[in-house]
């Protein structure tokens, strides 16, 4: 028997601390918000007294009072609440007005479950508890909350905010107006993000982070376009390829109209948040983007004005009339609506005869609905009564929990073909389930465009927000948003759930603010980089352990990716890692045979195979850490070196022939300058971890100088190996500092704050 | 530092407190060899179907089946399909191989019977593989670069430990020799006092970074890391291991895989490892693709024993040859076959007595009952063999089950202890 200590301690105080009333407030010191009482109470009470029948799958699943588990719906909670709610005021006025959920639970009218509470039992208690509050809901007094989640955190500079949101976003180290900016007055990072979000390179992060939800641009080409539709989709095919020359130029064709199909999905999204479109466009855009190359696969390269015809990275909006054909029938015109009408989305999720858009289903409501389809019915599929049923999918609970939601939807798909191509629909759709959504159905009318009216129902729908806020949250720290536990026997329930409400209510507060800023995704993308809880860093004392288990959700603690190391150490140095003349890791995916040595190493993704960013570091991804960090000390600090004092990026206040004894003021200030732009920290120059650094200098310097007079040609030389030279100008290390610096540099570059922003 | 919460840090990053934490806390002593069992989970995504497989029927008005009653084989007391390249794989393993039929896995949605069959746990979200359970209990204290290695399937940890992947094994060696250029021994970095000094340095401020770091999500990300740079340099051994380059190179998809599995548990860097074939959801012309994956998978399974035995490891590899659950006994319009609960696992390794079939379905591939005491098979279907229940038992056989990790992550509804292995 489970214990519900929340309920009882608070139960005393909420039946006197609180007024009747209808607005509800977040929990006081004497008062617990009808909301939260539903949610850690109520709702874990119906999970173990109720939810055994009364799940989609359950027994009692014809009543209408269902409750769904979490994993499934983001909104699980709200839809329980609701439909509890509902039955809660329905009164039986033979037994003395009494609400019938309570009569039901405790057999006092026919129940089919029988009695599942005892009179006066604490569950008995906390369903009357309920229904009191559904009758008078309670306002409590605003006084704040009892212990404040926060408490006790500790959350980013100003500058920090702003040196990740420059690394993450911009690729680029934040600039001296900027630092000076944000020293000056914290409210100008609101600025400074908005120009951030103008940059070119924000949208490269941009179209990454959506492709690791979309995984659309390493497969596919213009023959993801039907051929009927589109005649010249392969025009890249009838060039000639007699010589050299023609093949080459054949290759770059072919190159660049692939690259127009496989941006395509991620270039709709740049598109929408550049020009501050509205977000729902994702779902009803009446345009699909093109470069030059795949303008001409599409057959309408001529009515397109693009800057520049030869350039691969030019996208426009396109509206396709009719497929490029004229007099075509209405029916086989080519509608638009966003990614759903996208040959190259539905062509990476592809279906089969059998599947019947239904994995491309799973795909649509996870991504722009929050819904996990495959969650829906954790429990229960007994083989013994499926054979009951002549069409189980259809009338057999345990089967329809799912086939609801997903096979009216994917009836909705039925323009495309299992490969991806828009074939019009011409009447051999013969399933078990009608086309529609959240149980309404296609009108008659809009069969032809049938994704079209799809998109405009989910574009309304109000899981679409937080949808995108969730998918904003996964860009920017590679991690789902937590799922409510499902275990309430387990000891640490209540800090999960507590964790769960946390988290979701700021994805509802980011919610709101997107919907208001008529869906303008960069509105989500600021929310986040302000949110209390990207920001935190740490917290003052160790916590608990049923603190530290609801603290989960605080703070960002994810593996970079490859992809923005790259871009990191490019801002750092100025240059690429190369090993061998390759790039060791490449930031531009756009190719996929240009992702560089140790790319998947370090938790790179195809997109194909490897879909899922393991985003924790494991013994492969700290080789390549280890190895980075002496090879980039090695190839970076000669040539800092070589370059003119005033060029100089790394040692702006040293020399190559510095000595501690005389040097020290300029080695130690070199040293605070390399912490800032390496590691972003800030020391003053008699703080203890510059003594450190000092010191570790001095004793290599020390050692190189008296290895060199010992052996000469030894181990210890002057002469520096060849990657580690500054060019032909600077090939010897006479003092040994070169060295020495070295070593500094490699040991910023393995901290964890290199790999983790 | 606190000393409780540094000690769980190192407990959840896979390594024990092996030296002072002003040395380095994250090394563990180089010493210290694995000489346990391997745990290998080799996953068939998508739903294999166990009648083509290790609990066949033959063509009856219940169940289709592209073969007769008549025509099934045995190997030993196991019966089988006689299609695909089973007749090798179960004469080849009769004698090792356990059979679990009967499964009632009682899901037919991909996530959740992969989390079940993975785990033991069907609502676990959070709950780590057993794989994983058995390399973090396994690899305290040896600080190994690839204690988990995963190639598909669920592969949950629980933040027991990292999982790692190794796509490509061709800078293996430079990586493991991360202070040379090019790793080259001939061509340091730093001299060896400086790379010392360098190295002594760095573990100071790991450890007071991540005693001063109290948020548990930084703190324990910060410790894994700590951990991942510290273990690489082990990486190097796994190419000792692995087949000459003509034939790695020949080598694809899982069978490639389970060449650089063996070889990490041959070098002593890998403890568990997740191994998958795909292509199992096969709702559409059911025969010839379902038996074209079957195929793959029994030959992999028989690769990967002939390196375990080339390496001298094969009596120390536990192997569980699982799916999330079967298909169904009839054919769908088109020729496919749908989800179905019912399934069957299969085992072998050390303490696993074979030439065994445990569990059964009726004709029409319905899980029968089953008598604990007896072990066998009964038509009560009061209790039947849930995942749960071989899990429960997996951990004994390895000596996990009472382990702190076991423990917080208990399976449910143990409503019996069944021995399935010995």
């Amino acid at each position: 028997m489970r214990h519900y200590p929340f309920f009882f301690a608070t139960l005393l105080v909420v039946l006197t601390g609180c007024v009747s009333g209808s607005i509800e407030t977040e929990e006081t010191e004497e008062c617990v918000s009808d909301a939260l009482f539903f949610n850690r109470t109520v709702n874990t009470m119906m999970d173990e007294s109720c939810a055994g029948c009364h799940a989609a799958t359950g027994v009692a699943s014809g009543t209408g009072f269902i409750l769904n588990a979490s994993g499934g719906y983001a909104d699980y909670l709200q839809r329980n609440r609701s439909v509890s709610q509902t039955w809660a005021k329905q009164k039986n006025q033979d037994f003395d007005n009494k609400s019938q959920l309570l009569l039901k639970a405790t057999a006092g009218i026919e129940h089919g479950g029988g009695k599942v509470l005892e009179k006066g039992s604490d569950r008995e208690k906390i369903l009357t508890e309920f229904i009191s509050r559904v009758d008078k809901p309670r306002v409590c007094k605003t006084k704040g909350p009892k212990v404040p989640f926060l408490e006790g955190v500790q959350f980013q500079t100003p500058y920090a905010q702003l040196r990740r949101a420059t690394i993450l976003l911009g690729g680029r180290l934040p600039t001296s107006k900027e630092i000076q900016a944000v020293d000056k007055d914290p409210q100008a990072l609101d600025g400074i993000y908005d120009d951030l979000m103008k940059e070119d390179a924000f949208y490269d992060y941009l179209e990454r982070g959506w492709n690791d939800i979309l995984h659309t641009r390493n497969e596919g080409d213009s023959g993801v376009l039907d051929p009927e539709t589109f005649p010249d989709r392969n025009w890249v095919g009838d060039l000639p390829e007699d010589t050299e020359e023609q093949r080459d130029y054949k290759n770059l064709m072919g190159r660049n109209t692939r690259l127009g199909f496989r941006q395509s999905p991620v270039k709709l999204i740049t598109h929408l948040v550049k020009n501050e479109k509205p977000f729902t466009e994702v779902l009803t855009a009446p345009y699909v983007m093109v470069n030059p190359f795949s303008a001409k696969s599409y057959g309408i390269a001529d009515q397109v004005d693009f800057k520049d015809d030869n350039d691969p990275d030019e996208f426009l909006p396109v509206t396709l009339p009719g497929g490029g054909r004229t007099g075509i029938p209405e029916e086989e015109n080519y509608y638009h609506a966003g990614l759903l009408s996208s040959s190259m989305f539905w062509s990476r999720w592809e279906s089969t005869a059998t599947n019947l858009n239904r994995a491309r289903t799973r795909v649509f409501y996870k991504i722009f609905l929050d819904t996990n389809i495959l969650e829906l019915a954790p429990r229960a599929a007994d083989a013994d009564k499926v054979v009951e049923y002549i069409n189980p999918i259809v009338d057999f609970n345990q089967c329809n929990v799912c086939h609801i939601p997903m096979d009216p939807v994917a009836a909705l798909l039925q323009n495309f073909d299992n490969q991806g191509h828009r074939r019009p629909f011409r009447g051999e759709w013969d399933k078990s389930y009608s086309a529609g959504f959240n149980g309404t159905l296609l009108p008659a009318s809009r069969a032809a465009d049938s994704e079209r009216w799809l998109g405009e129902q989910a574009a309304a729908d109000r899981r679409f927000p937080t949808a995108m806020v969730s998918n904003a949250y996964f860009i920017l720290t590679g991690r789902d948003r937590v799922i409510a536990p499902t275990d309430s026997t387990k000891p640490d329930f209540n800090q999960l759930q507590h964790a769960f409400e946390q988290q979701q209510a700021e994805i509802n507060r980011i919610s709101e603010r997107f919907v208001e800023s008529d869906y303008n995704f960069k509105v989500v993308i600021k929310e986040w980089l302000n949110s209390p809880l990207f920001t935190a860093v740490n917290i003052e004392k160790l916590p608990e352990d049923d603190r530290a288990t609801e603290l989960e959700i605080v703070g960002m603690a994810s593996l970079i990716t490859p992809e923005d190391l790259a871009r990191k150490i490019f801002a750092v140095f100025e240059s690429d890692w190369k090993v061998s003349s390759r790039n060791a890791i490449s930031e531009d995916l756009k190719y996929e045979t240009n992702r560089g040595t140790f790319y998947f190493l370090f938790d790179g993704i195809d997109s194909v195979e490897t879909t899922r960013r393991l985003k924790t570091p494991n013994g492969v991804s700290g080789a390549v850490m280890n190895v980075m960090a002496n090879d980039l000390a090695c190839r970076n600090v000669a040539k800092d070196f070589a370059r003119p004092k005033g060029e100089r990026i790394l040692f702006p206040f040293v020399e190559t022939d510095s000595f501690i004894s005389d040097k020290e003021t300029e080695i130690r200030q070199n040293i605070v300058h390399l912490y800032q732009r390496i590691l972003g920290k800030r020391y003053k120059n008699n703080d203890p971890e510059i003594d450190e650094l000092v010191d570790l200098w001095g004793k290599i310097q020390q050692d190189g100088l008296i290895g060199m007079a010992r052996e000469g040609e030894g181990k210890y030389t002057n002469r520096l190996e060849s990657p580690c030279r500054g060019g032909d100008d600077l090939s010897i290390d006479e003092f040994y500092t070169i060295r020495s610096w070295n070593a500094v540099v490699a040991y910023m570059l393995s901290d964890f704050s290199f790999f983790y922003e | 530092m606190d000393r409780r919460n540094f000690m769980k840090l190192v407990g959840l990053s896979g390594l024990a407190l092996a030296t002072p934490v002003a040395s380095d806390a994250f090394a563990a002593e180089d010493n210290k060899v694995y000489k346990g069992n391997f745990f290998i989970a080799f996953v068939a995504n998508g739903g294999w179907d166990v009648c083509n497989l290790c609990d066949p029927k033959g063509q009856s008005e219940g169940v289709d089946q592209a073969f007769a009653t008549g025509d099934i084989l045995t190997a030993g007391k196991i019966k089988y399909a006689p299609i695909g390249a089973n007749e090798s794989f179960f004469k080849k393993f009769k004698d090792d191989l356990l059979v679990i039929n009967g499964i009632d896995t009682i899901t037919n949605g991909h996530s959740t019977g992969s989390r079940y069959a993975g785990t033991g746990q069907l609502t676990g979200r959070g709950y780590p593989t057993f794989a994983a359970l058995f390399a973090a209990k396994k690899s305290e204290g040896l600080g190994l670069p690839l204690a988990y290695l995963s190639y598909g399937g669920y592969s949950a940890t629980g933040n027991l430990l990292p999982v790692s992947r190794l796509g490509s094994t061709a800078s293996i060696e430079r990586l493991g020799e991360s202070d040379f250029e090019g790793g080259n021994l001939d061509r340091p970095y730093l001299s060896e006092f400086g790379t010392k000094a360098l190295a002594e340095l760095r573990a100071k401020r790991r450890s007071t970074q991540l005693g001063r770091q109290n948020l548990p999500k930084i703190n324990r990300e910060m410790g894994t890391l700590f951990a991942a740079q510290l273990s690489a340099s082990k990486l190097k051994k796994i190419s000792e291991y692995l087949p000459n380059d003509e034939e790695l190179n020949s080598l694809r998809g899982a069978k490639r895989s389970a060449a650089v599995v063996m070889a990490a548990c041959k070098a002593g860097l890998c403890i568990s490892a997740n191994l998958s074939v795909g292509g199992f959801d096969t709702h559409g012309d059911h025969e010839n693709r379902q038996n074209d994956r079957l195929t793959e998978y029994t030959e992999t399974v028989e690769y990967l024993m002939e390196r375990a035995e080339a390496l001298g490891i094969r009596d120390r590899v536990v192997l569980m040859m699982a799916s999330e659950f079967s298909r169904t006994p009839k054919y769908n319009d088109d020729q496919g076959k749908d989800h179905w609960p019912v399934a069957s696992m299969m085992f072998m390794g050390p303490g696993i007595k074979g030439n065994r079939v445990i569990g059964a379905t009726d004709e029409n591939h319905q899980a029968k009952g089953f008598d604990p005491a007896k072990m066998k098979p009964i038509d009560d279907k009061t209790l039947r063999i849930r995942p749960h229940h071989i899990h429960n038992s997996l951990r004994r056989l390895t000596g996990i089950d009472a382990s702190d990790e076991a423990v917080k992550f208990v399976l449910q509804e143990p409503e019996i202890e069944i021995d399935f292995f010995s």
